[in-house]
Formats: structure tokens, sequence, C-alpha cells
């Protein structure tokens, strides 16, 4: 059939082509109006559905790139108070090692434990600083100061009060990364190494494995004295106010007017009628000292022994006696969970015994005993204060290392979450480029394709109006 | 012959009028749509014998025809149906893509606030403000899929609302094609073609074609039979009305008058809305609940097994309510499994941490669900024997777990520190286990004979204390010696370990002690007679740390390797098996081993014994539970305890309203400190994981999938709609082709009637001329 053109159906052709040219016309005004290619999903199914996923993995980039940053503000806190207390602790260590080389006098040394007692406060303040309202060291447990004072048996120690936790955050798909490094990891490591004694008293380590934490005292009571001694010498008031232990020998030379206990020092008779006579304390080198009576003295050389009987407790309350043959007697603190073996074979006066329990004195603790020792309450030796820092040096040094590995620990925290950063900080470029080259509208693409709609819609209109003009009756006149 | 010229003249006249009139009509008609030009048919009158001649009578008029191509009719018809069934559709499809469009405020972006709320919140987890941040973004997300729920509901109801309008246009078009029928056939009857009346017939199908699906038949006579989806809609007598009955809201149905069989209606605008209505919109809906469900079920998993940051709770009020499946006026008696939970419970484990509030000290214990089983009351029974946790029904159908005074509980799969509690390892108490775990074949008459602080007394087992004596659990066993007189007034108590009989003095220290003498128990215990324990002042105490990061639950017996002092005995160590007897670690505990110092067991787990005697001899042993998940029957889901959200698809989806006015009660804690945001990460961490309820795919690309699959069938049916439209396009221009009015053909045939009307005229005249000019010779 030939082709048969009708009015309306040229009419329809015109109307469909101008609708159609028109609607490319506001498709492309669409696109350079909002710069993007498609304006609802359905214009490019395909490409929707990769732009939401890309639009899903950047918004997770987003969320890990930002518990990054607050992360490694956190560490870089942390960081920062460690140097800090790296600084304090190194400080307190010169002043503790100045007090011990000899030409210090009291009351430097007084003035020196007031020094380490500040440096001790300032470290204590700095570990239960809190940044954004957060301890920064108390593990996951925010709910009070981690150190805080506490007491043990009359002696003031410090304690931690949060968790061994660490707080974590996701950095990745299911990876966690540590952001901080609970207290007890840093100021108060536990690394049992077996208890070790001051030797004030001549108490030793016993042969088992003891059990317990910080720095304890270990009580050694004198009970009473028994001296065997011809020649009229009696004890001062049965014994009581001595305080050694343990056989010891004492000699009367009258011809140098000495008497001596153990070996020495030799001391001088007192002088008959002298306030003394009746009451003289002789001591020896490692300060045991027992009180005696010359009153009924007959005045000539007497050679003996004294020995004193004693107890040990590490409670106060539960005492044990000394039988002096024993190397592994076992004391225990219930209340504390403690069990010290000790060698009582060399015991050989009464007193405080400091025992450290190697590897678990936490640094406050560690400065406390110094500072106490220094400030000498008990009126010890300049050599049993020696023995006594030195006791408690090798924990302040070894809470020193932990301090400085948990501050290159963090350090390394924040170098892999600033690598991570950088990490997630290409990966967003490339994820950014990827939907931009999906959504985005090619500027110079769609404008040229503005300009062909608007040019072909203007070609149909003009020629369409030709078209519907041209009839037969024009030519009818 | 004047006569008869005359009026050959005037059928001449008469036929070019009619053909004036017929391209009047053409052409007055050109733009009605619808209109089938018509032309005159004209035939020569019939020949009369004159004078021996043949002589023609002239032109005549016979007809006035239209000119159709009834199938190409048919077909335009056909594909008008299809177009509009499409357009129909991607109506209701575009309303669906802009409910679930993504960017600002859609469901992608809603998720997005949701997770990044926790990431916020897991840098500073005790902040109330970034907390109740978290809580409102999850209301947000709940309400967002209400709002698609209500959404998807509502096109359909616009659905609805569209085909009861056009269904009410069908039943008109019915009367009128009824109509058209009759006076077609009378008009025909008469012998000529009915050519406007069938014209406006054809239009009225097209009509009807928009809007459904038709078959036309046409009877000898000219009347024609309508079908719509296989039933007579008009017949050549009469016609039936379309009748709808709806909900309103999800479903219609449409039927004949009278009839009972709903109309599977495929084609026209009617046909697009149904296909909406019946196929999208449930596919959509199920996809939008399936990501609802499994949305809520994940986030309910991890965070009914978090605590608040507060640490363990008191009391807790589940937000299901169970139903009473058998109707007999209570709940308690269906199966836990087939109470009509949102969730399904299975058959698996619950763990319940209980923790003294002033000691912080807390037990773990492990209440067993069998889905075949367990019911509701076994439940609420095997919880309320938890110690100091009491579970009951409310009288709105809701499980309340309350603990008593002092104490706490929660569901954390976090590690027990302490979990030697009954002190068997090396503890205070005298203590000494069975050489191997239940079940034990006891006989009847079996005794077992103690020398206790108070003389030798036999224990005798009564048949009626064991649900069968030759297969006695540990359990049955020590209710068995716990209530004997002579058992209780030495001192003594039973306890179990995993299944594990232990006899022990209930106070510790050295002053404590008791001998097993014998008794046919014994040996299936197999202790030696003459065995004699004694207490100890200070126990081993084992303490666990670490977070356990196996895959699996499991539980891990410790025991020693043989008798000894940790941290003393030369090569004394400790061997760890898993709840199969599987050696999983040994530990050395020997002389090189500080007391108090921590041994990593295996997978994150770590355990630092004190110092103490341990004995094999005595089968010293504790237990330790490892989670990875703490609740493998989903029984906290289910009940709605400690959840995040309530409901169980998009439309029903809450927060639970308690957490919502007070957030404080979001579980953020892993281990109840209060600044552990371990629960946060582990809620943070399902929205990267693939979800097995979604065919492992996470979330948001679920959620890609949804938008995705909306918009590529809105994309596809677009572009069929453009096809088809343009196939109907080209069906027009050929109908327009046979049928159209071309007016210039009409002018060009116009000059040549008016041409034969002047040549008619003047052969009148010539033929009047010739009969005057004979009168006048007459």
């Amino acid at each position: 059939m030939s082709i048969r053109p009708t009015q309306a159906s040229t009419f329809a052709l015109v109307q469909n082509s101008m609708l159609n040219n028109f609607s490319k016309l506001v498709d492309a005004q669409a696109q350079v109006s909002s710069g993007k290619r498609f304006q609802r999903a359905s214009d490019d199914p395909v490409g929707a559905a990769r732009a939401l996923v890309l639009h899903s993995r950047a918004d997770a980039n987003q969320r890990y790139v930002d518990a990054i940053a607050g992360g490694t503000r956190e560490l870089d806190m942390g960081a920062s108070l460690l140097q800090d207390a790296d600084g304090l602790i190194s400080e307190a260590r010169a002043t503790a090692l100045g007090a011990l080389n000899g030409t210090t006098n009291a009351d430097d040394r007084r003035v020196m434990a007031d020094q380490i007692r500040q440096i001790k406060s300032q470290l204590l303040d700095l570990a239960n600083s809190k940044a954004s309202g957060r301890f920064l060291f108390a593990g996951t447990d925010q709910s009070a100061s981690p150190f805080s004072a506490s007491d043990v048996h009359g002696f003031a120690r410090t304690g931690y009060f949060g968790n061994a936790d660490q707080q974590q955050l996701l950095v990745g798909g299911d990876q966690r990364m540590a952001v901080g490094i609970p207290g007890s990891d840093i100021f108060a490591a536990i690394d049992p190494r077996g208890a070790s004694f001051e030797g004030l008293t001549g108490a030793a380590s016993g042969t088992s494995t003891d059990q317990g934490t910080g720095a304890v005292t270990l009580f050694v009571r004198h009970d009473s004295t028994t001296l065997n001694i011809p020649g009229g010498v009696a004890l001062v008031n049965a014994g009581v106010g001595d305080n050694l232990i343990g056989n010891h020998t004492l000699s009367i030379d009258p011809v140098a007017g000495t008497v001596t206990l153990d070996s020495g020092p030799a001391r001088g008779l007192p002088s008959v009628g002298s306030s003394s006579y009746a009451d003289f304390e002789l001591t020896n080198a490692q300060g045991d000292s027992v009180h005696l009576d010359f009153s009924a003295w007959a005045g000539g050389a007497d050679n003996g022994s004294v020995v004193g009987a004693g107890s040990m407790s590490l409670d106060g309350s539960n005492w044990t006696a000394i039988g002096g043959a024993s190397n592994d007697v076992e004391l225990i603190d219930a209340a504390t969970n403690t069990v010290l073996h000790v060698d009582e074979t060399g015991i050989h006066r009464a007193g405080n015994e400091l025992v450290s329990f190697s590897g678990t004195v936490n640094i406050f603790d560690a400065l406390e005993s110094i500072a106490d020792t220094l400030e000498n309450g008990s009126g010890l030796t300049a050599k049993e204060q020696e023995a006594r820092v030195r006791l408690v040096f090798d924990e302040l040094d070894r809470n020193h290392d932990n301090v400085t590995a948990a501050l290159s620990t963090l350090g390394a925290r924040s170098e892999r979450m600033k690598s991570l950063e950088s990490d997630y900080g290409d990966l967003d470029t490339d994820l950014a480029s990827q939907i931009s080259r999906i959504e985005d509208a090619d500027y110079s693409q769609v404008v040229l394709d503005m300009m062909r709609a608007e040019q072909t819609l203007q070609i149909t209109q003009s020629v369409g109006s030709k078209l519907l003009q041209n009839s037969f009756l024009n030519f009818l006149r | 012959m004047s006569s008869l010229a005359l009026n050959t003249g005037l059928k001449a006249l008469l036929t070019a009028q009619s053909k004036l009139e017929t391209i009047g009509h053409n052409v007055s008609n050109a733009s009605t749509a619808g209109y089938s030009r018509q032309s005159l048919e004209v035939g020569t009158s019939p020949t009369m014998r004159l004078h021996g001649l043949l002589q023609g009578t002239g032109v005549q008029a016979n007809v006035v025809r239209r000119t159709v191509d009834s199938l190409l009719q048919t077909r335009l018809s056909m594909q008008g149906s299809l177009v509009s069934r499409i357009d129909a559709r991607v109506s209701g499809l575009s309303q669906a893509e802009a409910l679930f469009a993504s960017g600002s405020g859609g469901l992608d972006q809603l998720f997005k606030n949701f997770f990044s709320s926790l990431s916020t919140l897991s840098t500073t987890p005790e902040d109330t403000h970034l907390r109740s941040n978290a809580v409102q973004s999850a209301a947000n997300l709940s309400s967002k899929f209400n709002a698609l729920a209500d959404g998807s509901l509502n096109i359909g109801a616009d659905a609805i609302g569209r085909i009861q309008a056009q269904v009410g246009v069908v039943n008109q078009l019915a009367e009128r094609i009824s109509r058209l029928n009759g006076q077609i056939l009378s008009t025909e009857s008469a012998g000529a073609p009915a050519n406007d009346l069938r014209d406006a017939r054809e239009r009225a199908v097209s009509e009807l074609a928009k809007l459904t699906d038709v078959k036309t038949v046409e009877d000898g006579r000219g009347a024609l039979r309508v079908l719509v989806a296989g039933q007579t809609l008009v017949s050549p007598v009469g016609f039936k009305q379309l009748e709808v009955t709806t909900d309103g809201r999800t479903d219609i149905s449409i039927r004949v008058e009278g009839g009972n069989v709903d109309m599977a209606i495929s084609g026209g605008e009617i046909g697009g809305l149904l296909s909406v209505l019946r196929d999208f919109l449930p596919g959509l809906k199920s996809d939008t609940d399936a990501l609802a469900r499994n949305f809520i079920l994940e986030m309910n998993r991890a965070h009914s097994t978090g605590m608040p940051s507060s640490g363990p709770m008191r009391a807790l009020v589940g937000s299901s309510r169970l139903v009473d499946q058998d109707s007999d006026g209570q709940v308690t008696d269906e199966l836990l499994s087939n109470s009509g939970l949102p969730f399904d419970a299975t058959s698996g484990d619950l763990f319940v941490n209980i923790t003294d509030l002033a000691s912080g000290a807390m037990t773990k214990h492990r209440v067993p669900i069998d889905a075949a089983r367990t019911t509701v009351q076994d439940f609420l029974t095997a919880l309320s024997r938890v110690p100091n946790l009491s579970a009951s029904v409310d009288g709105q159908g809701r499980v309340e777990v309350q603990a008593d005074s002092g104490f706490g509980f929660d569901f954390s799969p976090r590690l027990d520190v302490a979990p030697d509690d009954i002190a068997s390892f090396g503890g205070g108490r005298a203590s000494i286990a069975g050489g191997a775990s239940e079940p034990y074949a006891l006989a009847l008459g079996s005794t077992l004979d103690f020398n206790g602080p108070l003389g030798a007394f036999s224990v005798a087992f009564q048949p009626n204390q064991f649900q069968s004596m030759g297969q006695a659990t540990a359990e049955e066993l020590a209710a068995a010696l716990n209530s004997d007189a002579n058992f209780q007034s030495n001192g003594l108590i039973a306890n179990t370990v995993g299944g594990t009989l232990v006899v022990q003095s209930s106070g510790s220290g050295t002053s404590q002690s008791f001998t097993v003498t014998g008794g046919a128990a014994s040996a299936v215990l197999g202790w030696a007679p003459g065995t004699t324990v004694t207490g100890k002042s200070l126990g081993v105490n084992p303490k666990i740390s670490g977070t356990y990061s196996g895959a699996a639950n499991d539980a891990w017996t410790f025991r020693p390797s043989a008798d000894g002092t940790i941290g003393s005995t030369v090569g004394l160590k400790v061997d760890v098996f898993d709840q199969n007897g599987v050696q999983v670690a040994q530990l050395d505990v020997g002389a090189n081993y500080q007391p108090g110092s921590e041994i990593e067991v295996r997978d994150g787990v770590k355990v630092a014994f004190g110092l103490g005697d341990v004995s094999a001899a005595h089968n010293d042993l504790f237990r330790l539970d490892v989670l990875a998940d703490s609740d493998t029957a989903d029984v906290l889901p289910a009940l709605g305890i400690n959840t995040l959200f309530v409901g169980n698809d998009a439309a029903s989806m809450e927060v639970r309203a308690d957490l919502l006015e007070n957030p404080e009660l979001f579980a953020s804690s892993f281990n109840g400190a209060s600044g552990d945001g371990g629960n946060v990460l582990r809620l943070l961490q399902k929205s990267e994981s693939g979800i097995e309820g979604l065919a492992g795919l996470t979330f948001e690309s679920n959620l890609t999938g949804v938008v995705g699959g909306v918009a590529l069938e809105l994309s596809s049916a677009r572009e069929a709609g453009e096809s088809e439209e343009f196939m109907r396009q080209s069906l027009e221009s050929r109908r327009d082709q046979v049928s159209g009015v071309n007016v210039d053909e009409e002018l060009a045939r116009m000059i040549e009637a008016q041409q034969a009307y002047s040549a008619a005229g003047e052969y009148m005249r010539v033929v009047n001329q010739l009969s005057s000019d004979l009168f006048n010779i007459l």
C-alpha cells in the first residue's frame, strides 16, 4: 500500500517530535543545574546501585577516620603525659642517688625526701589525668580516679582502682585497635620475681616460693633476753628494751676498760656511779643492742653469751616464734594474700624489716618508700637507709622502664593510627573519584547535549510549522 | 426520451451531491479520534432496452462505506492495553522509588547516621550525650522503617483507589458498547452499514482495552461480544457489571456481577495497578521487612548480651508478649520455641552472670534450652534456680527477670575472672572430686562412707533420689549427699563442676579435714578407701583475664598434672581440656613460675595462679566457660529482654520504650566497666559483616539491593513503556494511513464531484433545450 499521509498523522508526528526533543532539552537542563548525571535511581539503576555501595563504603571509611582522629588525640595526649612522667621519675632517681652519696646529712635528706614526695604527688596527678572527661590511665573503669591512697597494716600505700582493660576503637571491618594503656601496666605493672629483704634484722628469703604484692613489712619483735655470763653483770628490766635476737657473744675486758658485743666495736666501760652504770646500752656494728646493769659486777674479766628470743609477723597480730634454725619458715597474711618464706637463721635483731616483692611495687609506693627512708622516722643509720633505698631502687628503675615502654607503645600506635588514617585518606579520594565518575555530570558533554537538543527542537518547530501550513486549500482561490 | 434523460441527469446530480456530502462528512471529521474515512460507492443504474438498444440509465449511489482494517484496529487496541498497563506500573514504581530515594533523609543516610553515632560513642563510651545520640539515631532509623512500611501501604491504597475508579469506567463502557450493539443491529438490519456507530463502538472497545485486557468476537449480524480476562462482559443481548471488594489497603478482588471467580486481569491500567499491588508491593514489603527483621535481630543479639555502663542490671521486663497458643488460659505451658514470640527461640544455651554488687564477685550459670522440650515454665524455673535470680511472667505475658537485693545480673559473654567459686582447685577447703564425670553407675544399696570431724558415717543412696540409679548425674548425687543429716552435721557439702561431683568441707583452713573410708560408690567415683583430704590456709584461687577471641563456645577444664605446689614443684603443669576432653593447652606452673603472673592459655584468655598446693590425686579441677555467644538459643531477642529494638518488621520496629526514656540503659559495655565500649564495638562490627539472614550480605548492601531492585524494575518498565508507545504510535499512524482523512485528497475529490455536478447540470440543460426546441417546432 502506498504511503497515504494525513493531516492528523502529520500533526501527531510534529507534535511527538517536538515533545521528544523538548524532553531531551529538559533532561540536559536538569543535569546541568544539579551537576548529577542522573536525578533518580531508575535513570541509571546500575550506576545508582554502584554509587550507593561506594557511598556506604565511603561512610564506613569516614567513621574509621573519625574514630582514628579521636584515638590519635587520646594517644598523643597520653604520650605527652608519659613524657612528663619520664622526666619526673628521672628527677626522683637523681635526687635519691644524691642522697646516697655520703656527703649529705640528715637535714639534707629530709629536704630530699620532701622533693621526692612532691614528685610523687605530681606523678599521681599525672596518672589521674583526664582528657575530654575521661581518665587516661584507668583502663575502661571510669567510675573513680585510677590511683588513690590505700592503707596496708598502717602503712600508706597507693592502690590502682581502674581495670586492666584497654579502650578499643573499630578502625576497619572487624579490626579493633587499643588506644589507652591501663595505668596498671604503666605505673603499677606486676612482674613478680620473689621477695627481697632490706637486711635490717638479718632475716632472709626462705627456700620456697613467695607470694605478695608491693612492699610489706616483716615485723620482728624482741621478746626476751638471756644473759649467760658470770661475774655479776645483769640485764636491765629483765631484757625489755633490748633488740638483739639469737646468740651473741659478750666480752668484758677490765684491763682495757672495754665491753664488746660480738665483734665490736669495743665500748668503754661506764664509770662507777654514773647514770649508765646501772643501765648501759651496748650495741654492735649491726645495731643489735642489749642493756646491761654493772651494779653487781665483780670487776673481773668475763666472757659469755647473750641470747635474744623473738617472734616475727606479717600482719602484726599473728606471731611466729623465731627458732633460729629453719631456713624456710612460712608466714601467711590471709588478708592481703601474702605468703612469705623466711630464712630465720641469720636474724640478729628486732625491727621492721622492709620486704619488697620484686616486680610488684608500684612507682608511687617506691617513691614513698624512698622518701620515708630518707626522712628516717625510725632512726636508721645511714647504712641502713642506703640498704632500704637500694632495695626499692630496682623497683623505681623497673617502673621507669615500664613508663618508657608504654611511651614507645603509644608512639607506635600513634604511628599506626596515622598510617591507617593516611591509607583511609587515599581510599577516600579513590572512592570519591569513583563516585564522581558515576554520579557527576560531565559538564562539557552535558552542555553540548543541551545545545544540540535546543537546536534540534528549533529545527523541528520550524519544519513542523511549514509542514502544517501546506494545504491544497492555499491554491483553491 | 426526455424523461429518461432527465432522470439520468437527476441521478448524476444526486450522486454528485451525495459524494459532496460524504466528502463534507470526512472533512469535518478529519480530526475526530477514531473516525474512519467514508466513501460513497457508486455504480451504474440498470440498463434498459429501448428501441432495441440496451441503454444505460446513468449513475446511482450504492452505499457509504468506511475504509477500515479491522485486524489493525484489533492490534491497536491490544497495543493500547499494553501501554496503559506499563504506564500504571511505572506510576506505582515511581512512587516506591521516591519513597526509597537515597540521600538526605533516606534509609541509607539513617543507617549511616546510626553507625556513625555508635562510632562516636565508642570513643567516649561513658558520655551521656553521645549515648542519647546513639539511642536517638536508632529511633530515627526505626521511624524511617515505619515510614517505608506506611508508604508502601499508601502506594497500595492509592492503586486500589484508582482500580475502583477505573472499574466504574469499565462498567460505563460495557453499557455503552451494549447500547451501540443494539443500535448497530437495528441500523444494519435495514441493510446499510452503520459506519459511525461502528466507529463509536470501536472507540469504546479501545477505551476499554486501555483499562483491562479485552477480547472481542463479532457475530454474523454485527453484534460484538466483549470478553474481559476470559469472562463475558458484553454479550450480543446485554452486558454485565464488574464488582469490587477490597480492604482498602492491601488487596482487591474484581468479579463479574453475580460471579464467584476473581478476575485475573493482566492488561490495561487495571492490570498494571493489580501487578503493582499483587507482585511488586508484596515483594518490596518482604524485602524491607527482611532487612528490618534481620537488623533488629542482629542488633538485639549484640545489645541483649551487653550491659549498661552502670554495670549489671537489677530487674528487666521483656518487651515481647507470650501467646497462649492452646487457649487453655495460661502461657507458661507452651514450648518456648513456639509461644508466639516475634523471633524464634531455638535449641542452645543462655548464660547468665550473677554479680554480688558489694564484692563484685561474679558467677556464670548456664541455662540450656531444647526447642523440642523446654516450655516457658521450664525456662522460668531454670532461670529462677540460678542463685539470687528470679524469673516470672507478668500479667501481660511478658517475662520478668529480677535479681535479689544486693545482686545484679547480665548476659554478657565476658569471662568469669574468678571461676573457681567452690575452691575445688587447690582451694582452702578440704576437697575431693570424682575421678570421672557423670553418669555414675550406682547400684541398689550403694553407699559412700566418710570419716568426718564428728566420726565415721555412711551415706546410703536410694533409688528415688535418681532418675536412673545406674546413670546417676553429678547433680542428683550432690543433692542426695547434701540431704543426708550426717553429711550435713559433719560440715560437708557436695558440689558439681561441669558434671563432676566434688565433696568438700564447708569451711576452709588447715583444720578442715575428712576421709573417704569406702562404700561401693567410692569405687564408682574413683576414690581409694582411706583417702584423707585437708584444707589449706591459702587457696590457689586462679584468676582469669583477657577476652576470649575464639569463634565457638567451649568450656575448659583445668587439672593439675601431679600433686605439688604452684611455683615450687619442679615440672608441675596444669592441663587444660575442652568440653570434648581434648587437651587444648598445658601450662607450666612449676619451679619457674612466679605465683600471680599471667600465663596465656589460648584465644586471648590468660590465667594466673596463686601460691598453693594442688592435687591430681584428689582430682582438683575448675571449669571456665569461654563464650563467643552467650545466647545461642536467641532467647533474649525472642523475649525482648535487654534489647535495643522491639518489633520484628519494618512496620512494628521501635526502640525499646524504657531505653528511649532513659538512654543510660543503652548496653555500651561488654564487661560492666563504666568506660568500656566493647559492646558498642560489637554493635558496630555488624555494620560491615555479612548477615546470615540476608544471604550473607551486609545491611547496607542489602539495602542497595532493595533500592536498586526498585530502580531497575522501574527503569526497565520505563524502557518497555517507551518502546511499546513507539509501537503504538506506529500502529496508530498505519491506521491513520488507512482510515484517516487526507483533506487535500478530499478537496481534490470535492472538485471532481463539483465538476460532475456541473456536468450533470449542463447535461440537463442540454436535454431541456432539446425538449424546448422540440416543443417549439411542434
